[in-house]
């Protein structure tokens, strides 16, 4: 280097800890949602795709989804967004014992939801192997279910950190962008229930 | 011996010594292979990648010479359609899976924290995890070739060929992981590179200073995040159908053949782009260095790679246009596949403008982008020849189209690629490549790279099919194959220069300096090879040539910790500092979790016991990754907390 | 250039299966937008290689300073000539633009002309795909008036002819370059092409979509006759079998009747009725064999049902290992079926 240096730009007061998209993790999460999202969005264009090719919708001989459970699943997984939203509230005051209460209170809850969407396989009344039809419901089904997997997993591993570990400043915007997935989670299942569960009904 | 205090205002003391050693403790990897292992620096992360996707090309490479050896003659026998079948599906899957877009990715991995003057991407072990990943992809893919259990279907796999009836065994099984494979680590590579761009610019460096490079890369990590999830949907439905029994393509029980293709194809098209545009950025990174401007027209650039990138979604049926589509939704996409060369010719002409206006330096990376203009035009007329559906029609699949593919992404992206390495190889080596042997390879390569692909153009017309194994001697294709194939062998000859070079230059290269083409990014602003933190003091930037612009003075920023490793992130469009953020140090979890999900995918295609066994191997990995460690603790320990924003 | 030189060397090697030697309307527009699309994008390129060329090469004149900026040389900052050259490059941009819009007209008309149905009565044919064979019906309102074949169709110059395209297995497509553009015969679905030849000849075409080991060796043949000649053949297509007269042939139905061949192949007016291969009513009168790999000959025959998979290895008929007279007799058998 020849040139001479000269410092114009002192950081030392920045802060180190930031919330929202002012920090890192935030990108990260909305980054797989995004590409997560993608491929929920083209499942529902497999939907609308191969409902074409029937004439009936489910096809002829084979039963309708039942509605009731799932719609009662749905505003179970709409419920869960109240411990989430709690869950960063209590990030955003930094207070360890309100996070950590709000954080087994949902990880109860995605335990919960694994359940309801059990039921909610149970609900399409047919397998993935009847049809192309019987496909795409397991799918759309199946693909979120894996999401929400993995949701369980991340919610479990944070609460078991803030209940038993050492939580450092950074991991309350981590618990905050677990509430954000929360409600992608949450969102995205919303037009699959309406398409798997209702649509069958309409069109 | 403590490193001196900086203060604002004041110029920087010469003798950097002790920072220097403070920073590179900080900073460096563990020694030895473990710390080989648990490294997150992304530029050891990137020289492995793109070593790895080379070696990549050149096994594709001997893939094609293999398929032009048994194309040269009518009936010949090398190769029999089985292995041929093989060969040619693994050379597409192989150029364009785990070459073409993982290199210029990792070209981006490793200059983009460079170029926007930070020390690392955002998340480090994100992207060693990215790298693991790949290479478990790549290696299983070609394990299961050597195994005879190599895909057979074609790069893009049509159905009901591949479908579990009239493909059965596990080959095309491993085609679908391979593509899951990929599909993830290009996801995480887009991430990193998006995130790093939007986060951690050097200050003063708004999003109307950005290097064209870095624009590209950022434009071309969005396409990435929406065309991806095509192919991997596409792949799990393929995976779904021949494993569990699913009917997505099964045409007798509601599925669809055309499924197939839309999705494919839907990612198929924009994938084509997510090559070629990072290598409009590699050609706009080099131009100024050897014409000594700026490139022409920055905002036009900008707005045609944000322009190509939108209406790449929007060509996709182009491919699909023999399979019997009504005509309206025809000439829509007609009509953008032609539309489409408005912006790509914007990006010539202001390349030419440059070109014409500037003080020209012929070394080898220009000649190569001179080579670059020279055949990506051959390819984009044609490009616009293939967009019409009747012209279309006799041409699709044929050795036509392979000629027009060949010259846009050879020519598009590889002679860019090949400059780009002659370009970059002294800073990350610090040495230089040899000029002689480059120009050897330069002018072997072009030559060649006509002699096998222009007569592909006529053996199109003459009726040849692609994807034949051989051909009859009555057909009359012999004498043009013939052609192809010693050109094919003129490129393989320019390789092994290219390699020769390679080899060499690294013992008894010219030492490179910091700058050796005294170029314009903040990448020369650093040492040959640059250090592990990148730059001793972040840069603060002045303008769109960040080293032209500066003046006499490099500005720098201080203030983030010299005690454990700290990036700065500055405001998304502005670049103006805004937090200081802890990075993660070195770790083996990474691999850990490559290694789970590898295990998790590649088991899945012989038992469904590979799901809760993958689960537990990946949820030990998140633990591993994500709990804290005792350094952590120490490190971490005092933070300043702002709630502003939240 | 060396293009063109390219060009003429094929033009005279085979005009039976060549998109630039075309002989029915649809395959002559086609060819007709090649040669005007040819010249513009020569003379495109030609220009934009000059540009560079003469841009990177010419000498500078002293008026286009250098400077020092930031420690590097670089040209002088020259707002006049960047906002000439602004001009140029939106110029070159409209220029562009009014290019990519003549080639889309012509494109559009050249299509539409292509999709309009033929206006006088076509003859309908209907090509069904197989791995690696083509199957052939003629359709007709009398359900025993309808032809069926394999491999070799004939159609009468001059009239239209409309093909009903589909497929039994995997994805392939119907190109008969000489002829027209191609059509993928799909599972699932029901596809359509029609063309025309003007000029009596023999074509050759190819499978155009891979589809499995065999796909290099699935061709088809479409041969165009006098309509007088293809009234002709097609009555004859109707006939059944008859039974030899010659004792080998009649000693070759036997055998035919009594192996593995009656499980795929059928030959009406016996009880052969398979479905699973090619209809071997009439083989004896095409030019060749195996979806035209091998010109028909009893050598080849020979050859062919012996060991298939010696020719077209992957092919899904399996050897058929005879007495060496009884195989002669075989071939003397299909050899009758004209």
């Amino acid at each position: 280097m020849t040139k001479r240096e000269r410092v114009t730009v002192d950081v030392t007061e920045l802060p180190t800890v930031v919330f929202g998209h002012r920090a890192l993790l935030w990108w990260g999460t909305w980054g797989f949602a995004v590409a997560e999202g993608m491929t929920l969005v083209l499942s529902i264009a497999t939907y609308f795709y191969l409902r074409r090719n029937f004439q009936a919708y489910p096809p002829q001989g084979y039963p309708r989804p039942d509605w009731i459970a799932p719609t009662v699943g749905m505003a179970i997984f709409l419920a869960t967004c109240i411990p989430a939203y709690l869950v960063k509230k209590s990030a955003v005051r930094l207070d360890r014992s309100a996070t950590t209460r709000w954080l087994v209170i949902l990880s109860v809850c995605s335990l919960v939801l694994c359940a309801v969407r059990t039921v909610d396989f149970y609900a399409l009344r047919v397998l993935w192997m009847t049809s192309a039809y019987g496909s795409i419901q397991w799918v759309l089904l199946g693909f979120h279910g894996s999401l929400l997997l993995i949701e369980v997993a991340e919610v479990i591993g944070t609460t078991a950190l803030f209940v038993n570990g050492p939580v450092l400043p950074r991991h309350y915007p981590d618990a905050c962008d677990i509430g954000n997935y929360w409600y992608f989670l949450v969102l995205s299942w919303l037009p699959i229930w309406f398409i798997v569960y209702i649509g069958p009904r309409i069109w | 011996m403590t490193a001196p205090t900086l203060v604002i205002g004041e110029p920087v003391p010469v003798d950097d010594r002790a920072e220097r050693e403070q920073m590179d403790r900080v900073w460096g990897s563990k020694p030895g292979f473990w710390g080989w292992l648990t490294t997150t620096n992304h530029k050891e992360i990137g020289k492995r990648y793109i070593t790895t996707a080379f070696i990549f090309f050149l096994l594709g490479g001997i893939e094609a010479a293999m398929m032009r050896t048994q194309l040269s003659r009518p009936e010949n026998s090398f190769l029999g359609p089985d292995k041929y079948n093989q060969i040619f599906t693994m050379h597409g899957t192989t150029m364009m899976f785990l070459f073409a877009v993982p290199i210029m990715e990792a070209i981006g991995l490793y200059f983009v924290p460079l170029m926007v003057g930070t020390r690392n991407v955002a998340f480090p072990r994100l992207n060693a995890f990215g790298y693991w990943l790949f290479l478990i992809g790549g290696s299983f893919l070609y394990v299961q070739f050597f195994l005879n259990t190599g895909p057979d279907v074609g790069w893009f796999s049509y159905v009901p060929l591949s479908g579990p009836q009239f493909s059965p065994g596990k080959r095309a099984d491993t085609w679908a992981q391979t593509i899951t494979f990929t599909e993830i680590v290009a996801i995480v590579g887009a991430i990193e590179l998006i995130v790093t761009i939007f986060k951690q610019r050097a200050v003063g460096m708004s999003l109307n200073r950005i290097p064209i490079f870095v624009w590209a890369m950022l434009v071309t990590a969005f396409m990435i995040m929406f065309a991806m999830p095509a192919v991997a949907t596409a792949s799990m439905y393929l995976a779904l159908d021949r494993l569990v029994g699913t009917h997505f393509f099964n045409p007798a029980e509601g599925g669809d053949v055309l499924l197939w293709q839309h999705m494919f194809w839907f990612f198929g098209h924009p994938e084509v782009y997510i090559i070629f545009l990072p290598a409009t950025g590699l050609v706009s990174t080099m131009l100024p260095a050897f014409t000594r401007r700026p490139v022409f027209g920055y905002p036009a650039m900008v707005l045609a790679l944000i322009s190509v990138a939108f209406m790449a979604f929007g060509l996709w049926v182009h491919h699909m246009f023999a399979t019997g589509i009504p005509q309206l939704a025809a000439s829509f996409f007609t009509a953008t596949s032609t539309m489409i060369a408005i912006p790509s010719g914007v990006q010539i002409f202001c390349w030419l403008a440059t070109i014409w206006s500037g003080r020209p330096r012929f070394a080898t990376p220009m000649l190569f982008i001179l080579g670059f203009i020279f055949l990506f035009v051959i390819g984009g007329v044609t490009g616009v020849m293939i967009a019409s559906v009747p012209f279309d029609l006799q041409v699709h699949d044929t050795f036509f189209i392979v000629a027009h593919f060949h010259y846009v992404l050879v020519g598009g992206a590889v002679f860019p690629l090949f400059g780009a390495i002659y370009y970059w190889f002294p800073k990350v080596t610090g040495r230089m490549l040899s000029e002689k042997l480059g120009k050897w390879n330069f002018w072997l390569f072009l030559i060649g790279m006509n002699m096998t692909f222009f007569p592909m153009h006529w053996l199109g017309f003459y009726g040849m099919p692609r994807r034949v194994y051989t051909y009859l001697a009555s057909t009359g294709w012999g004498p043009l194959n013939l052609l192809a194939s010693v050109g094919a062998l003129v490129i393989a000859i320019s390789v092994i220069v290219f390699l020769v070079n390679v080899v060499t230059s690294l013992r008894h290269g010219e030492i490179a300096g910091d700058n050796p083409w005294d170029a314009d990014t903040l990448e020369w602003a650093t040492t040959s090879p640059p250090p592990p933190y990148n730059f001793l003091h972040l840069p603060v930037v002045q303008g769109r040539s960040a080293l032209w612009d500066e003046g006499d003075e490099h500005q720098v920023a201080v203030g983030t910790s010299t005690e454990r490793r700290e990036v700065l992130l500055t405001t998304t469009l502005d670049a103006q500092p805004d937090s200081r953020e802890s990075h993660p140090h070195d770790s083996i979890w990474p691999l850990a979790m490559a290694l789970a999900i590898g295990v998790l995918f590649i088991t899945a295609i012989f038992t469904p016991l590979a799901l809760p066994i993958g689960a537990v191997l990946g949820f030990i990995a998140f633990a591993g990754w994500a709990w804290p460690t005792r350094q952590d603790v120490e490190s971490e320990s005092d933070e300043k907390v702002s709630l502003e924003g939240a | 250039m060396a293009g063109a030189l390219l060009a003429c060397a094929g033009c005279s090697l085979h005009n039976t299966q060549n998109a630039l030697d075309a002989s029915g309307p649809q395959s002559q527009r086609i060819e007709g937008l090649w040669w005007l699309f040819l010249p513009i994008a020569a003379v495109v390129w030609v220009i934009v290689i000059a540009v560079m060329l003469w841009g990177a090469a010419r000498k500078r004149s002293p008026r286009e300073g250098m400077e020092t900026r930031g420690g590097a040389e670089v040209v002088v900052r020259d707002e006049a000539r960047d906002r000439r050259m602004t001009r140029i490059v939106a110029g070159g941009v409209i220029v562009t633009v009014v290019i990519l819009f003549l080639m889309l007209v012509a494109d559009f008309r050249v299509g539409q002309a292509l999709t309009m149905a033929p206006g006088t009565q076509a003859v309908p044919i209907k090509v069904t795909g197989h791995q690696f064979w083509w199957e052939v019906q003629y359709p007709d309102s009398v359900p025993n008036k309808t032809v069926i074949t394999a491999n070799e169709i004939h159609i009468p110059v001059g009239v239209p002819v409309v093909m009903e395209l589909t497929s039994l297995d995997v994805i392939h497509s119907f190109w008969v370059p000489s002829l027209t553009g191609k059509k993928d015969l799909l599972p699932g679905y029901r596809r359509s092409l029609w063309f025309r030849a003007d000029t009596p000849g023999v074509y050759r075409g190819q499978c155009a979509e891979y589809c499995g080991l065999e796909h290099a060796k699935m061709s088809v043949l479409v041969i165009a006759q006098k309509p007088q000649d293809f009234e002709a053949w097609r009555a004859a297509q109707l006939d059944s079998a008859t039974t030899p007269s010659d004792s080998l042939a009649l000693r070759g139905k036997t055998v035919f009747m009594g192996t593995t061949c009656v499980m795929c192949h059928s030959i009406s007016g016996t009880s052969a009725a398979a479905t699973a291969g090619p209809d071997l009513t009439h083989v004896g009168s095409r030019r060749m064999i195996a979806a035209n790999t091998l010109p028909n000959t009893d050598a080849n025959l020979y050859a062919w049902i012996s060991d298939p998979q010696r020719i077209k290895p992957g092919v899904l008929m399996p050897a058929t290992k005879l007495d060496p007279r009884d195989m002669q007799a075989l071939v003397a058998y299909l050899r009758h079926l004209k």
